[in-house]
């Protein structure tokens, strides 16, 4: 950057960057310093971008002032001079010229404005959703400075949860925060009229809103006040429910259901605001009781602050661990290893996507400059076939830089009537675009083709315009000084080099872009290949929660849930039912700290925490998951059965390696807070994919039904006998039937949730692979354009020495090797650069290393095989000249 | 120097646009390189007014040919500076200047308080 910056203040005049240049780069390059220790590259980028505009405001103030210019004696407050009169009309005559000229060809005009269209368009539609996902500031005032915290977790240290306790002290104890609050999602049964709904929203500790920095649009936000024990229950919602329930009515101090129990709208937000993400449809203060703010075993919270001026992030990691470490001493088993980790709320919520969208932006920007390049060889074979008419401008006494003017006004033309096309393409493309990226894609609803977007397509489009304008230009400026009227169209050896090296760069951007799209192609299939541990065909699932007010007891809720699964059974083409409390594939579970009663552990020492589901005693048979040791459950386990849980491999393997598990006692939880009692393990069974498909160890302890009755959440399983998606209107229609204040959520089939576990992988992928694809077509034209013009131009060299006697062997291996030596290079070049580009998308490969040689070897093998069916044609051509016919051209 | 007219009476630079007019009120109590008067408008102005480095050097330039403000052939020796940086120091006619500034800006104030335009948190 910094090398770049000294580049540019050359726009400088002399004079100024003499005197200011150096202090102006100290400048520049400690504010970048600080910018990039502070918010990250995004705001170096805005820096930059910002010191590049007002570097050539500057440049152009000076260079209107300065003695050394034409201007320099008028005062900055002097009427534009002549000259720049005569210049705009200078302009405007090129560009009418350049319109007649390029209308005189449509089908050349076509074909370019096409190919800029393509690139264009697919640049457009891919940065609407960089920009609204990753660039656009997030809605709070100055996002920069607000931060999640909370605990650092085990394995790959991201931010984990914490305990009401710990959040408690955290907001009160750290000065490195302006302010502090805490949240949590949670989605509960919304009633409105009587329709009972099941809707995500967040819960505010202490109040979100102030840390924000954000007003309602409507009445007013949740305050610290509103979540204190014996505050009355209110609501905040967002602008689509309040739009949804109260169409063109009042809707504050209007009032909903949640979970029984009716909540105060007392505000509603704008429409742009979204915490944590889009999909929170309202927030409600959390209401702790006095006993539950004590809590130190329950990590569900998160914390979320407002830091106080630039404070690194550090220090304030530092300070809630001098809190943590201030706990440890009154509590130190709750507390042992957690440390604490500050994230910048952006990095919280982007967590993953932000590679996966600049590999998908790398792609369309390869796709770019193939493009550009292609535009550059055409531009440069018509060059040629034009040096008559520059000759005869030339020496009618246009000068050097007034012909390549002309040549730059005409591709800047054409780059903008592709930019307008292109435009419009990305503006068609953006629906479909945004049709196949998953729906659990951050900041969604944020994407649009707005007026960021618009200047990044002109400026795109400008740019490309001056890069492939620039080739023919060049080498108008640079070459010999004006080639005789005489001559006939002949290309130049430096035109020959210039095309050859436009034919190279083409293949290596196709071929890095070939290897990156055929990762993830590999990836993706390794991905689907991935047993996930059960048999998901014909399974349709859904979840159903109890109203706690109406289903106070466990004995009502067990009852209905076991109801409803023998109602269910008895259905036509439902075969078995069963339920769990968490869906394989859908998450981890709730984990609970594991506890072998035979073997305890110090008093100071924290044991492992291990997720568990609890499970209808069928679940296995139902699920198809094997049992390889001990029993399944019966329908006995329980309670006032058999207190007995089932583990999973990887659990037997982890803490009871060499050890015969079965007959072992555990419990999990606290020791005065057992979430699974003490309880016999019975069997072991195989391992399944709970969270996602690319997860490595799902260890799991299964727990029935039976033995925590009190569970109001549970997802249900039916195994059919036709398909499932058949059946699902019965379903609704039977749950309803036991309970219209019941909702269902989430009905779908084990398919669909299969499909959504891979549907980043998928959607990166089939996009990566079409602009790939896009990329090898246009590679391919421009090499097959190549070969034709340098064939062409050979003409005459081939009839002759085909008249001399040369074989057709020998002139096609003259042809042949001419045109497939930029293309071997081209290769080479690619590999090297594909061999430095793909180690950034190491972490969206699963099952296969960046330096994949499968992949390099059979995407090198497909660019040859095309490149060189390319140049066949012309070739064939070349062969089959007639030398008299050649010789006579001449 | 260029040489086109030169503006003499203090009056006549009125009004200052808000960078020029930060600027000397950054030097107008000690003497600051060119990024410490940034970081020091953008702490005084909360963020509020954050200068590029061309902005900056752009306002800089126009003061030192006015002279309002004027570098310093010394620089305050300590051994982590950078000797890139140049240092900065206001004139008695700048001072004036700004002082001029700033009462304009309070009779406007005044005027919109008169007409009960007070300032609200926004």
């Amino acid at each position: 950057m910094p090398s770049l910056y000294r580049a540019a203040l050359r726009l400088l005049p002399s004079e100024t960057r003499r005197r200011h240049g150096d202090a102006m780069a100290a400048v520049f390059a400690e504010q970048v310093r600080d910018a990039r220790r502070q918010c990250g590259r995004w705001a170096v980028l805005r820096l930059a971008a910002a010191e590049f505009r007002a570097l050539v405001r500057f440049a152009w103030s000076e260079r209107r002032l300065s003695p050394g210019s034409r201007q320099g004696r008028h005062p900055a407050w002097s009427p534009q001079p002549e000259r720049n009169h005569s210049m705009m009309a200078a302009v405007a005559q090129d560009l009418r010229y350049a319109t007649r000229l390029l209308r005189r060809t449509p089908g050349f005009t076509l074909v370019c404005v096409l190919t800029m269209a393509l690139a264009i368009g697919a640049n457009t539609a891919v940065f609407s959703v960089v920009n609204g996902v990753l660039l656009k500031s997030l809605p709070f005032v100055e996002p920069d400075r607000i931060v999640v915290f909370g605990h650092r977790a085990e394995g790959d240290g991201v931010l984990d949860g914490t305990t009401p306790a710990n959040l408690y002290d955290w907001m009160s104890g750290v000065a490195a925060f302006e302010a502090a609050a805490g949240f949590a999602p949670t989605e509960r049964i919304v009633t409105h009229r009587g329709v009972a709904e099941r809707i995500r929203g967040g819960l505010s500790v202490g109040s979100i809103f102030s840390v924000l920095g954000r007003e309602a649009a409507e009445g007013r936000t949740l305050t610290a006040a509103d979540d204190e024990p014996g505050a009355e229950p209110v609501m905040v919602l967002s602008a689509r429910l309040a739009e949804r329930y109260f169409v063109d009515q009042p809707r504050i101090g209007q009032s909903l259901t949640i979970n029984g129990t009716p909540h105060t709208i007392v505000g509603v937000m704008p429409h742009d605001f979204a915490f944590f993400d889009y999909d929170y449809e309202y927030w409600i203060p959390a209401r702790f009781d006095a006993a539950f703010r004590g809590n130190r075993d329950q990590y569900f919270l998160v914390g979320v602050a407002r830091m106080a001026g630039r404070t690194p992030r550090a220090q304030a990691e530092a300070q809630l661990d001098t809190v943590m470490a201030s706990i440890r001493r009154d509590d130190p088993q709750f507390t042992q290893d957690a440390a604490a980790t500050v994230v910048p709320i952006k990095q919280a919520l982007l967590d993953g996507v932000e590679t996966r969208l600049l590999v998908l932006m790398g792609a369309v920007a390869f796709v770019l400059l193939i493009a550009c390049a292609n535009l550059g060889n055409l531009l440069l074979a018509r060059a040629s076939t034009r040096q008559r008419e520059m000759a005869l401008r030339h020496a009618l006494g246009a000068g050097h830089g007034r012909l390549v003017r002309q040549m730059l006004v005409e591709s800047l033309l054409l780059a903008a009537a592709g930019g307008v096309a292109g435009l419009l393409l990305g503006a068609g493309l953006l629906p479909v675009l945004l049709g196949w990226l998953p729906d659990t894609l951050p900041r969604l609803k944020g994407i649009a083709l707005d007026r960021t977007v618009l200047v990044f397509t002109i400026a795109v489009s400008t740019l490309a315009g001056l890069l492939f304008g620039a080739v023919p230009a060049v080498q108008l400026a640079t070459g010999p000084p004006m080639p005789s009227l005489r001559d006939g169209a002949r290309g130049s050896a430096r035109g020959g080099l210039v095309r050859s090296g436009l034919v190279s760069s083409e293949l290596a951007l196709a071929l890095m872009l070939l290897v990156g799209a055929g990762l993830l192609v590999r990836s993706f299939t390794q991905l689907v290949q991935v047993s996930p541990g059960f048999v998901a065909d014909r399974l349709l699932t859904f979840t159903v929660s109890l109203p706690t007010a109406t289903y106070a007891t466990p004995v009502q809720r067990r009852a209905f849930f076991e109801r409803a699964a023998e109602e269910l059974a008895a259905l036509p083409g439902v075969r078995s039912v069963t339920m769990t409390t968490t869906l394989p594939v859908t998450g981890r579970g709730n984990g609970a700290w594991f506890n072998i009663i035979d073997r305890p552990l110090p008093p100071a020492e924290k044991p492992p925490s291990v997720p568990n589901r609890v499970v209808r005693a069928n679940y296995f048979e139902v699920m198809a998951i094997p049992v390889l040791k001990g029993r399944s459950f019966v329908p006995d386990d329980g309670l006032d059965g058999t207190r007995a849980v089932i583990i999973s491999e990887s659990v037997a393997r982890r803490f009871f390696a060499g050890e015969d598990p079965l007959g072992r006692h555990i419990y999990m939880g606290t020791p005065d807070n057992r979430v699974v009692p003490d309880s016999e393990i019975v069997g072991v069974v195989a391992d399944v994919k709970q969270a996602g498909l690319a997860e490595a160890s799902p260890e799991t302890v299964y727990v029935p039904h039976r033995l925590v009755p009190a569970i109001s959440t549970l997802s249900f399983a039916l195994r059919t006998t036709i398909l499932p998606a058949a059946v699902s209107t019965v379903v609704r229609d039977a749950i309803r039937g036991l309970d219209s204040g019941v909702p269902i959520v989430r009905l779908q089939t084990m398919e669909d949730i299969l499909g959504r576990a891979t549907w980043l992988a998928r959607s990166s992928m089939i996009l990566v692979a079409v602009f790939a694809g896009l990329a090898l077509v246009l590679a391919v034209i421009g090499v097959f354009g190549v070969l034709s013009y340098t064939v062409n131009q050979q003409t005459t060299e081939i009839g002759i020495r085909m008249a001399l006697g040369a074989s057709t062997r020998n002139v096609m291996v003259l042809i042949l090797g001419h045109g497939l030596r930029p293309v071997a290079v081209g290769l080479v070049a690619g590999g090297i650069g594909a061999l430095m580009l793909t180690r950034f998308m190491e972490s969206l490969l699963f099952g296969v290393t960046p330096t994949d040689p499968l992949t390099f070897a059979a995407v090198a093998l497909l660019l040859a095989a095309t490149a060189a069916t390319a140049a066949y044609l012309p070739t064939r051509r070349a062969i089959n000249v007639d030398p008299v016919r050649a010789l006579r051209q001449e | 120097m260029p040489d086109y007219p030169r503006r003499r009476r203090p009056e006549d630079f009125l009004p200052l646009s808000v960078p020029v007019f930060q600027i000397l009120l950054s030097v107008s109590d000690m003497d600051l390189h060119g990024y410490a008067i940034i970081q020091d408008i953008a702490r005084r102005t909360d963020h509020e007014v954050a200068l590029t480095a061309s902005t900056l050097y752009a306002a800089i330039k126009r003061l030192l040919d006015e002279r309002l403000i004027e570098e310093l052939e010394t620089r305050p020796d300590t051994a982590a500076d950078d000797p890139r940086r140049r240092y900065y120091r206001i004139t008695p006619a700048g001072l004036e200047v700004a002082r001029l500034e700033a009462a304009r800006l309070e009779r406007a104030v005044r005027m919109a308080r008169q007409k009960k335009l007070t300032p609200r948190r926004a």
